[in-house]
């Protein structure tokens, strides 16, 4: 399966991964790397388990502690916003491109 | 330093950062370093006096809230390795870490941290993993536990070795409740503690504690500064004596026990809860003691 992500305008073709793509403060737990590709999750909240499997303490970051996606987080899959799908039930096909940004948000 | 004889140590939580101040036994002169834990909101910080760590409640408006551990006076930090969260299923999630309490000098690496929603976590293992305090969270009464102006924390929490077992805590606006059994079960002791305008002026719980301070001489000795008053406590939050006698307002947020005379409390009265400066614009330190009278 080829896919291409809408958030990067470099096409990019992955098979039997998930790919997932970390800001900069997430960064910190991955060691440094931008981006990281998991085996096949069958959904977000899977995914994020098994990030935090990989990189101790990053899924707390992304989630709450119900699991929930953290209310000023975006997780984009592909070029849908999660929050527009199933939140982190969002289902996930292999070669899909995730995206965990901050929300612009402050004050 | 605190290790060297006289030395202070004065650590400062903002909402960009942690500041570590230190000075010698003259405190002339200070040295700063930070901000530390950049960008990110530091509600409390606590120097853990049996090891030389630092502990830092960090808050990210984006990331959620972790505790932060230093054992180089702010050089390096790491994260908890699980931090403070409630369990699956209980539909709560920690906002933030309101205080870190290091355990008594006979049990290390025991480590309190008290968090909104109020609750209170407990690691063994010098603040790299916790776990929440059944007792608490399972409380009979807290559906019923409503917030205060700043939310439903856990501000306060008391340790002291001379007394095994035995753990106070402070909730707003729910009220003051102590352990002796290590946290297996709780108890209110708000006996004579004022709620103000509410049919029942001396509810068992729902009383709004703004902070304790325990004497670390006398630990049966218990200071209160409430949002309707200021009390002392002689038999350890069994009962309360309002002490407010003549001090420019009853409102304020700190109280602090004198590290060496038990009798002597240091308090910062605000105008009110509508008007969070110093009575008449003037700031000042109300001194009692039985020694030397109020100043």
């Amino acid at each position: 399966m080829t896919k291409t992500c809408c958030l990067n305008s470099a096409p990019l073709q992955i098979r039997g991964l998930i790919r997932v793509r970390l800001t900069a403060q997430l960064r910190e737990y991955a060691n440094g790397a931008r981006e990281v590709d998991l085996d096949s999750a069958a959904d977000l909240r899977t995914m994020v388990s098994k990030l935090d499997q990989s990189y101790p303490g990053i899924g707390g970051r992304i989630v709450d502690d119900q699991g929930k996606i953290r209310a000023h987080v975006n997780v984009f899959v592909n070029s849908e916003n999660s929050r527009e799908l199933k939140n982190e039930n969002t289902p996930l096909r292999d070669g899909d491109v995730v995206h965990i940004l901050p929300s612009v948000s402050g004050g | 330093m605190p290790r060297s004889k006289g030395g202070v140590c004065l650590l400062v939580g903002t909402k960009k950062g942690g500041f570590v101040f230190t000075s010698d036994s003259k405190r002339k002169e200070w040295k700063v370093t930070g901000p530390h834990l950049k960008g990110n909101e530091i509600y409390h910080m606590a120097y853990d006096a049996r090891n030389g760590a630092i502990l830092a409640s960090v808050v990210s408006g984006h990331w959620g809230p972790t505790v932060a551990r230093s054992e180089d006076m702010g050089g390096s930090w790491k994260e908890s390795r699980t931090p403070p969260r409630f369990p699956k299923g209980t539909g709560l999630s920690v906002a933030r870490v309101w205080q870190i309490r290091p355990g008594p000098e006979d049990h290390p690496g025991v480590v309190y941290a008290g968090v909104e929603p109020a609750c209170l976590f407990k690691s063994d293992d010098w603040g790299k993993s916790w776990e929440v305090n059944e007792a608490l969270l399972n409380h009979k009464t807290r559906k019923k536990w409503q917030p205060g102006g700043g939310g439903l924390c856990l501000h306060t929490i008391i340790v002291t070795a001379k007394r095994p077992g035995r753990m106070h805590v402070a909730i707003s606006a729910v009220g003051t409740l102590r352990t002796d059994d290590d946290g297996e079960s709780w108890r209110f002791q708000n006996k004579n503690v004022i709620v103000g305008d509410q049919p029942n002026k001396y509810p068992e719980y729902g009383t709004c504690v703004h902070k304790l301070a325990i004497s670390p001489s006398t630990p049966d000795l218990i200071y209160q500064q409430n949002h309707t008053g200021v009390y002392r406590s002689d038999d350890a939050g069994d009962g309360w004596i309002d002490i407010r006698n003549n001090l420019p307002s009853r409102f304020g947020f700190p109280v602090a026990a004198d590290a060496n005379d038990p009798k002597r409390a240091y308090l910062a009265p605000l105008e009110g809860d509508f008007s969070r400066i110093p009575k008449d614009g003037h700031f000042g330190i109300r001194e009692k003691s039985p020694s030397r009278g109020a100043r």
